[in-house]
């Protein structure tokens, strides 16, 4: 007998995800989920936006890895909340964890969250956790070719950081051709170009940012 | 490898599913997997045929893997846009390549071939179960 089931498998983590997005929708809080390689420089990032950030907003961190709290360590000079989340062996983060580990950042209420995913560039696009932007980065020390390689996080990132500009002059890394690939999955995906070791152009990251936390933030009050 | 993940979900929801329809055995499941999933089609059915022999319904079930395109929305002229490859989608009617994803970008358990117990399937009553 043939039974028609038609059910989504993402079903699961996409209803949870949906309870914490109506949560921060209620907040007015903007929640970032932040997806690369392992390497591509996404604490040193997070570090160095965090700088930028004291005294701006109240922010909160959740950072994934399989092992150490190391990254919570390094993370935790800033002045905000930062809980790690250990996964043990799973490669990407679900709506679960988040929701597990929330309250240990967000005691009453944060204009940004910050998720900093499980380092890998597949299995982490897959899974919703509510936020509101997915951010994919890539270092120049990559391959150019990584959004062709990669579509599915080029695709559903809303904006994509390309890092370690400061090192180019060693590298033969095409920057016009990695622009390119990017928009070709993603046209309307934000580029953003910087360097977290020199500082170029993280005024911009950090303004993008912030306006984004506004942006929210408005339509909240305006409800 | 988020293959495993959720192949277990899959495994659990295909047993719940046919628990609750009364079957005794899953013959077969048709699975459709978004190309946004970048699942490996190997290591998932690897995955399923490992973790079917957790239940006795599910323990000799064939997975049957189906690949589905992307539904997208054309923000230019609103079309609806069914793509396949993800390099540089275009809107089939204006050309346009800025495309909001509508559906399609998830996995999903389309249907299963299940057998009924013969000798309950005349019983009119549940009661004392």
């Amino acid at each position: 007998m043939k039974v028609e089931v038609q059910k989504n498998v993402m079903q699961a983590n996409n209803e949870l995800a949906a309870v914490l997005r109506d949560k921060w929708e209620k907040s007015g809080t903007t929640v970032l989920n932040i997806i690369s390689s392992p390497g591509s420089g996404k604490t040193t990032l997070l570090e160095r936006t965090l700088e930028r950030l004291q005294g701006k907003v109240k922010a909160g961190i959740l950072v994934g890895d399989i092992q150490t709290e190391n990254d919570a360590m390094r993370l935790s000079k800033y002045g905000f909340p930062v809980k790690q989340i250990i996964t043990s062996g799973t490669c990407h983060l679900e709506a679960h964890m988040i929701e597990k580990h929330l309250p240990d950042v967000d005691a009453d209420g944060l204009d940004l969250l910050i998720i900093e995913n499980v380092g890998n560039l597949v299995c982490p696009s897959s899974y919703d956790l509510g936020e509101d932007l997915k951010v994919v980065a890539l270092s120049v020390t990559e391959g150019e070719d990584k959004p062709l390689k990669y579509p599915g996080i080029f695709r559903r990132a809303k904006a994509a950081v390309i890092t370690k500009v400061d090192l180019l002059p060693f590298l033969d890394f095409d920057m016009t051709a990695v622009r390119e690939h990017v928009h070709t999955i993603n046209p309307d995906i934000h580029l953003v170009e910087l360097s977290s070791k020199n500082g170029e152009g993280m005024d911009a990251w950090v303004n993008w940012l912030l306006q984004k936390v506004d942006e929210k933030k408005k339509v909240n009050l305006s409800r | 490898m988020h293959e495993l993940s959720i192949a277990d979900q899959i495994v659990s929801m295909v047993e719940l599913e046919a628990r609750e329809a009364r079957a005794i055995k899953i013959s077969s499941v048709t699975i459709d997997v978004s190309v946004l999933m970048e699942v490996e089609e190997d290591n998932l059915l690897f995955c399923l045929n490992t973790l079917k022999k957790e239940y006795a319904i599910t323990a000799d079930t064939v997975f049957i893997y189906r690949e589905v395109p992307v539904e997208f929305l054309c923000l230019n002229c609103g079309e609806a846009v069914i793509v396949s490859d993800l390099t540089a989608p275009v809107c089939q009617k204006c050309g346009s390549s800025s495309l909001d994803i509508r559906g399609g970008d998830s996995i999903y358990i389309a249907e299963m071939e299940v057998e009924m117990d013969e000798s309950r399937s005349t019983e009119k009553c549940d009661a004392g179960e």
